[in-house]
């Protein structure tokens, strides 16, 4: 959607719009942090379904994920034995 | 199949680096969007942040046949309506009055002026209501068509041509007893 031509207009009116548009409001966001940032926070996001155990069509935890949050092997051990369906996790289920 | 119909479906199978390419290819028309519609840089960044997260969430629901972008503009779009509503913030009447008769007054040169006659209208665009502000933006920054807008907004066509109409009839009135009026004329294209 960016590949367009830059439309002219013949109506000032509407020449004036897309020029007053086109030069105030810039394209690029200033921080560079951001993508990073978004790729962390959808790995948390992914993590947080998947010790939950909720189904949602698409979501999926994989090793690929713990490398953006930044969790060792002893953690994500940790975290799949505490869901519901894990070692602890299941034990206290069966407790309540 | 669309063209971003791989990435997608690598995005559904969690694949975190489709995101990160959708992200690439589509931050600048998000953001752009964004902060023409809100206003605030951070705000804008922050929508940026929320509408790839939702791409991310639901990327099951979204079909790899169709083009991402409408789906992109209609979330953009829903965020920045619920930031207006939970942050209704008006320009106050003092400084759209100044901006708007401020760089006429200083009579400017006319490279200059031509770049004043910008900003009167930037400001002038920013003071229209919301659902007109988004149809002015979506034509003429994002450059889509009419019936574009009109799917992306869930609107009829004809409410999509009636918002274009009264923001330009406004905008033209807002502008009227400034320089730029006169150049402005009486013309309509659409």
């Amino acid at each position: 959607m960016d590949s367009r031509t830059k439309r002219v207009y013949q109506n000032p009116l509407d020449e004036l719009m897309r020029q007053a548009l086109h030069r105030n409001v810039p394209g690029r966001s200033a921080n560079p942090q951001a993508r990073r940032r978004l790729l962390e926070r959808a790995a948390v996001h992914s993590l947080s379904y998947w010790l939950m155990q909720w189904r949602l069509p698409g979501e999926t935890f994989t090793s690929d994920h713990s490398v953006w949050i930044g969790l060792s092997w002893r953690e994500m051990a940790y975290a799949q034995a505490m869901r519901p369906m894990g070692l602890f996790g299941s034990m206290i289920s069966q407790l309540r | 199949m669309s063209i971003d119909a791989p990435l997608i479906l690598q995005l559904q199978a969690g694949d975190l680096d489709a995101l990160g390419a959708l992200y690439d290819k589509y931050r600048p028309t998000v953001y752009r969007t964004a902060l023409a519609i809100v206003r605030d840089p951070d705000v804008a960044e922050d929508i940026l942040q929320e509408v790839f997260l939702r791409l991310h969430t639901y990327a099951a629901r979204v079909k790899s046949e169709l083009p991402l972008a409408p789906w992109l503009y209609r979330v953009t779009i829903n965020l920045c309506y619920t930031w207006f509503t939970r942050n209704k913030w008006f320009a106050p009447l003092d400084e759209f009055i100044e901006n708007l008769v401020g760089p006429m007054k200083q009579r400017p040169e006319p490279a200059a002026e031509q770049r004043a006659a910008q900003e009167v209208m930037h400001t002038a665009i920013n003071a229209l209501p919301f659902n007109q502000r988004v149809v002015v933006i979506l034509h003429y920054l994002n450059e889509l068509s009419l019936q574009e807008i009109a799917e992306i907004t869930a609107s009829p066509l004809g409410t999509v041509k009636s918002r274009l109409f009264y923001a330009r009839e406004s905008l033209r009135q807002q502008l009227e007893g400034t320089p730029l009026a006169q150049e402005i004329g009486y013309g309509f294209t659409h």
